[in-house]
């Protein structure tokens, strides 16, 4: 019995990572739907985009590599889909230079190709297409990190004095009556570290006191926990965050499944600890005893 | 003059976007915006550098046939590649955009996708409650990943109506609770203390008592 707990202590790595592997493939393979309910942080930010009024000018920031796609994609998919069927005007920007190609991709899918085809987006309804310029724009990515935020704060036009097909700014419709950050009644940025959040924060938001609501990985949440809810009045954290976006806005996406592979990742993690620990104790009693 | 130079520069532009924070007047916000344009130029000419100091690091390694030689010569060539191809075709151009989604994307995602399986590994060996403090933060750790995700939702279910609400809720309440209490409590300690500091440290190379950024001691 001794010897077996000693066994344990140096077992194969491998076998973890198998039962990683089946955690993350089987609820993949096997969709099911888990019951789960929506906290504050989240609805705060659906309930806003609710009450603003169609044509509003929302600055929707994408902070994120492909590294955090699958963690951050499912939110900024719900939340463009959101304020485009609220026919809120969506002006995106990025200040990571991997995230451009991740943009372009979000607005074909969303905008062009679903709104194009008449699925999805505004299936049944009889809504004018949207057109570029006038109802979405991209600004594309900006090197400098916390000064491009504050220069924002200032003078958007300086900044970003064309959009990412070097339109000049003046000839995009949708910039009307829009000279800094705090003209947009609402900021929305979604993002994976640095540059992102936090210098946000810093940067703009307290000072001008800009309407900000953020989406992060789920480990950055307890580093910007204190900012909720007086600098950000919402914060959607992660996958869980995610999910609960996408059942507000009643479209099961990616975040919901991903939930799925959450939850039976997490339990493989805890019975990981827990099996450590008993064999710690097993066998740091017997050293003990043998002493 | 090659010290005291750099030094006034320093100080004028640090009092200026000091000053600038506390005064509205319209001129000052213009020259400010402007100087943070200059800034996010100059911040664009350190891809040049990065680029530069990518081939001095890696092209006499791989010229004189040094450890890893091979990977250096993947290192440069995928460099080159992307950057050839992206000065051709521009961003939206179609093989530049094959190479991200199919080769750039893959690997950047898998890269962060095998923390799962670190992470795994390393609860299993490393996270020990050898003590107090390791048995509290290892038991909030394990409440916080199973508040987060819908077991309690789950179990829940197996109650009558007025039971299951309640239950429901708790673990996302718990979670918010450790987040709200104990982690913003730690967290806004360590947050004012690093501000103070910061303040310390820009006030020191402001005044020229700090002058490591202009390469000396």
């Amino acid at each position: 019995m001794k010897l077996a707990w000693e066994k344990l202590q140096s077992f194969d790595r491998r076998w973890l990572f198998l039962a990683m592997g089946l955690a993350i493939a089987l609820p993949l393979m096997f969709e099911f739907t888990m019951p789960f309910t929506t906290s504050p942080r989240v609805r705060a930010l659906y309930d806003e985009i609710e009450t603003l009024p169609p044509g509003t000018q929302v600055l929707l920031a994408i902070d994120y590599d492909p590294a955090s796609k699958p963690e951050l994609e499912p939110f900024a998919r719900a939340v463009l889909r959101q304020l485009l069927l609220r026919r809120c005007r969506v002006v995106l920007m990025t200040l990571w230079d991997k995230a451009p190609p991740i943009v372009m991709a979000l607005i074909e899918d969303i905008i062009e190709g679903e709104h194009d085809r008449h699925r999805g987006l505004f299936e049944g309804r009889d809504d004018p297409p949207l057109r570029y310029g006038v109802d979405y724009v991209f600004f594309g990515f900006k090197e400098g990190k916390e000064i491009v935020i504050a220069g924002l704060g200032q003078s958007f036009r300086q900044i970003y004095p064309a959009d990412y097909r070097e339109r000049p700014v003046g000839q995009l419709p949708i910039m009307n009556g829009i000279n800094r950050l705090s003209d947009f009644p609402l900021i929305v940025e979604v993002s994976a570290g640095f540059p992102g959040t936090k210098e946000w924060v810093q940067q703009v938001v307290t000072r001008y006191g800009l309407r900000y609501a953020a989406a992060t990985t789920s480990v950055s949440v307890t580093e910007l926990s204190p900012y909720y809810p007086r600098q950000m009045f919402s914060l959607v954290g992660g996958m869980r965050g995610a999910a609960e976006y996408e059942k507000l806005v009643g479209q099961v996406g990616l975040a919901t499944r991903g939930l799925n592979v959450l939850t039976v990742g997490h339990v493989v993690i805890v019975l990981a600890i827990t099996m450590g620990n008993v064999i710690y104790f097993k066998t740091r009693k017997r050293k003990r005893g043998a002493r | 003059m090659k010290q005291t130079l750099p030094l006034v520069i320093t100080f004028v532009l640090g009092v200026l976007f000091v000053v600038e924070f506390f005064i509205p007047a319209h001129g000052v916000h213009e020259l400010t915006a402007l100087l943070q344009e200059w800034g996010s130029v100059l911040a664009a000419f350190a891809f040049i550098l990065g680029g530069i100091n990518l081939m001095q690091a890696n092209l006499p390694r791989i010229w004189r046939r040094e450890k890893d030689w091979p990977y250096k010569v993947v290192l440069v060539a995928s460099a080159l590649v992307m950057l050839g191809v992206g000065l051709w075709e521009g961003q939206e151009g179609r093989t530049f955009l094959y190479l991200y989604d199919h080769i750039f994307a893959p690997c950047n995602a898998t890269m962060f996708a095998l923390l799962a399986f670190f992470i795994t590994s390393a609860a299993f060996r490393a996270f020990r409650a050898r003590n107090l403090e390791a048995f509290l933060m290892l038991s909030t750790a394990v409440l916080v990943m199973l508040c987060v995700v819908p077991l309690g939702e789950l179990v829940a279910l197996l109650f009558p109506e007025p039971l299951r609400t309640t239950i429901a809720s708790l673990p996302s309440d718990i979670k918010d609770w450790i987040l709200d209490y104990g982690n913003n409590a730690g967290r806004r300690a360590i947050m004012i203390g690093a501000a103070l500091g910061a303040i310390a440290t820009g006030l020191r190379v402001i005044l020229g008592l700090e002058r490591s950024h202009l390469g000396g001691e």
